[in-house]
């Protein structure tokens, strides 16, 4: 679904903040993006969504594609409702009615965000802002999600909810992109992941692989691993 | 470890260096060449020319008018503590260094008070002395109570600021205030200005009305938020005076919830298409945004005017700049929505870009053929009100066009999605 091979990447003309990084997320497949602060993986996400001018390299979508991102900071339109934001991401897509009121009505119903479907989330709660991220992203059901940090501000209810939507767009076979801090959850619902360090791709592959690279024992957890493989570097 | 006096200094000065930051950007040399400092030369020629006659024009106008440019010119300073969002952390646990800093806030804004009252009185004293023949009493009767006016103004225009954050509610309570001050001073500087027991009770109860005011404003509590946020105001004043709401933080303390035009995500049309609904959402993103409306309201206020009162071919000269700024705010306020941060998390479906067309139509053609309509009739005989907004939809029309090609050719078309 998604191919990546950047060569460099960065911000400023002849300054590349990332490297040599590639990897490929496969119809159904949930990659974990991992790193420490500033290791790089903003920079990668932003590259994929073409939002950078100064890199080299290939990002392939499969033909006919079509992603949803999820940004570690909600962004809005201050005088927009939680309504109208849909709309907006549904008239951007060109999506009509039938394909997808329902659904976002049962998104928001499905986040308790019922109450407040026509007010303005500039005057939401971070919890409340991040689930109308989700609830954007998830009504317009596209192949790939790019998802940056999207346990930020969800209480536990609504990260088990979360984590249930991703469970179901994965059977369906979309392909999901997740940047993260929190291993523990990582661990359980990753089927491979991307380590980054200082800009450039540290190790890949599944939980096992990643033991074997950093050398931790075959009971590590994802922590040891990573831990393991940043001191190592 | 700083007194309140030393942190007011630091904060005076810091936003100091910061609207002369803000007026660098705008005002570059060729400004001051070509446009200040001409005027500041003829301002100051035609101010000692008034000191040795009047001008021509004051003996039509009545010396009540006086008041208005007093009144103006006294009340141009703000109430302010100097209270930041930062102070959370530190200066809040620390009382005495709280205190001081919002007495010494108040302390410098009444001073600001003291100057801008010299200030207005100065202006106008040689159309007073030469012009309409003031006695020295009567000026001073005036200052002190412009001066006390001023005060108590702008101390109630801060009270005002914290307790009605709606900008649409909040002119009348503004009104009422300014219309009851320009009352008294226009009665003291024309009737009461003779009796000393009008002079003592008048200046003794606005003094009286002051230290009330600055006494519950000093022992208020649980304002801090919205002083940070009026604070922020100010700080971004000359910003938004230059630049609209462009780039400037929102300055309320309660967020608004609902929308106040379309609640319940109302749509607007009937048509479904993705085009018409992407239409349909930047009609109520640009309504809902009281600057933006703004804007196109000034355009049309200034173009009417101009348009009114000056010769016919300066007319049409006004007539094409209002085209010029609808189209470039039209442009701008697209592009603004389009390109915003929410917009950029998808991928644009290529059929979209005629909304973009349509968009530019929207606000900006009304407010053009209106200006037609103005300058049709304000040309002599019937033929202009048939012939300029015909023309005006045409000239319109064609330029919005051009307009639109070189937003497709820019970065809109090549900033969606990967």
């Amino acid at each position: 679904m998604l191919k990546v091979a950047i060569e460099e990447a960065g911000y400023e003309k002849r300054e590349s903040n990332i490297r040599e990084i590639g990897f490929e997320v496969k119809s159904g497949e949930l990659l974990g993006l991992l790193g420490s602060n500033g290791a790089g993986k903003s920079t990668t996400i932003k590259t994929i969504l073409g939002l950078l001018k100064e890199w080299k390299g290939s990002v392939e979508f499969k033909d006919g594609t079509r992603y949803a991102y999820v940004p570690e900071l909600p962004v809005f339109y201050d005088s927009l409702t939680l309504w109208e934001h849909i709309e907006f991401a549904a008239a951007a897509t060109a999506l009509a009615d039938e394909d997808w009121v329902e659904r976002a009505q049962d998104l928001i119903r499905y986040f308790q965000l019922e109450h407040v479907k026509h007010h303005l989330p500039s005057s939401f709660s971070k919890g409340m802002r991040q689930k109308v991220m989700l609830i954007t992203a998830f009504t317009l059901r596209p192949d790939v999600y790019i998802i940056d940090e999207p346990f930020l501000g969800l209480d536990p209810r609504a990260t088990k909810d979360f984590l249930k939507l991703i469970e179901k767009e994965r059977a369906r076979g979309a392909a999901i992109l997740m940047c993260t801090h929190v291993l523990d959850t990582a661990e359980r619902i990753c089927d491979r992941f991307v380590l980054l360090s200082n800009g450039t791709l540290l190790a890949k592959g599944s939980l096992e692989e990643m033991r074997e690279q950093s050398g931790a024992g075959s009971e590590s957890s994802l922590l040891d691993c990573v831990d393991t493989l940043m001191e190592q570097r | 470890m700083m007194t309140g006096l030393q942190v007011l200094r630091k904060r005076v000065s810091d936003d100091r260096r910061y609207k002369i930051r803000d007026l660098r950007t705008a005002l570059d040399w060729t400004v001051w060449l070509y446009i200040l400092l001409p005027a500041l030369v003829i301002g100051i020629a035609y101010y000692r020319s008034w000191w040795v006659t009047a001008p021509d024009w004051l003996a039509g106008v009545p010396e009540q008018a006086a008041v208005f440019p007093l009144f103006v010119i006294a009340t141009a300073w703000s109430f302010r503590i100097y209270t930041e969002e930062a102070d959370q952390v530190y200066l809040l646990q620390n009382v005495s260094l709280s205190q001081g800093l919002k007495k010494w806030g108040i302390a410098h804004s009444l001073g600001k008070g003291v100057i801008m009252t010299v200030l207005g009185i100065g202006f106008i004293l040689p159309l007073l002395v030469t012009g309409w023949g003031w006695s020295l009493e009567r000026i001073i009767v005036t200052t002190l109570f412009l001066l006390m006016v001023s005060w108590n103004v702008r101390t109630c225009r801060y009270f005002i600021d914290l307790f009605v954050p709606s900008i649409w509610v909040k002119w009348m309570p503004v009104g009422l205030v300014n219309l009851l001050s320009v009352g008294i001073l226009l009665l003291m500087s024309q009737v009461l200005w003779m009796y000393e027991w009008a002079v003592v009770i008048g200046s003794g109860s606005l003094l009286l009305l002051l230290v009330v005011q600055l006494r519950v404003r000093v022992k208020m509590r649980g304002t801090f938020f919205y002083d940070a946020v009026i604070e922020r105001g100010h700080k971004q004043s000359i910003t938004k005076f230059l630049m609209g709401r462009v780039g400037v933080a929102p300055a309320t303390a309660i967020v608004r919830k609902q929308p106040f035009l379309f609640r319940g995500s109302r749509r607007i049309r009937k048509k479904r298409s993705p085009e018409a609904r992407m239409v349909d959402l930047y009609t109520k993103w640009l309504l809902r945004s009281v600057g933006k409306v703004q804007y196109y309201l000034q355009v049309i206020g200034w173009g009417t005017a101009a348009i009114l009162l000056l010769p016919l071919v300066v007319k049409v000269v006004v007539l094409l700049f209002a085209l010029y700024a609808l189209i470039g705010l039209s442009k701008a306020d697209w592009h603004e929505f389009s390109e915003g941060g929410y917009a950029q998390l998808f991928k644009w479906e290529p059929s979209l870009r005629e909304a973009g067309e349509r968009a530019l139509k929207l606000v900006a053609m009304p407010c053009f053929l209106l200006l037609c309509v103005v300058t049709g009739y304000s040309f002599p005989g019937w033929i202009g009100l048939m012939l300029f907004p015909l023309a005006g939809w045409f000239v319109f029309k064609v330029s919005g066009q051009l307009a639109y090609r070189s937003m497709q050719t820019g970065k809109w078309e090549d900033s969606k999605g990967v």
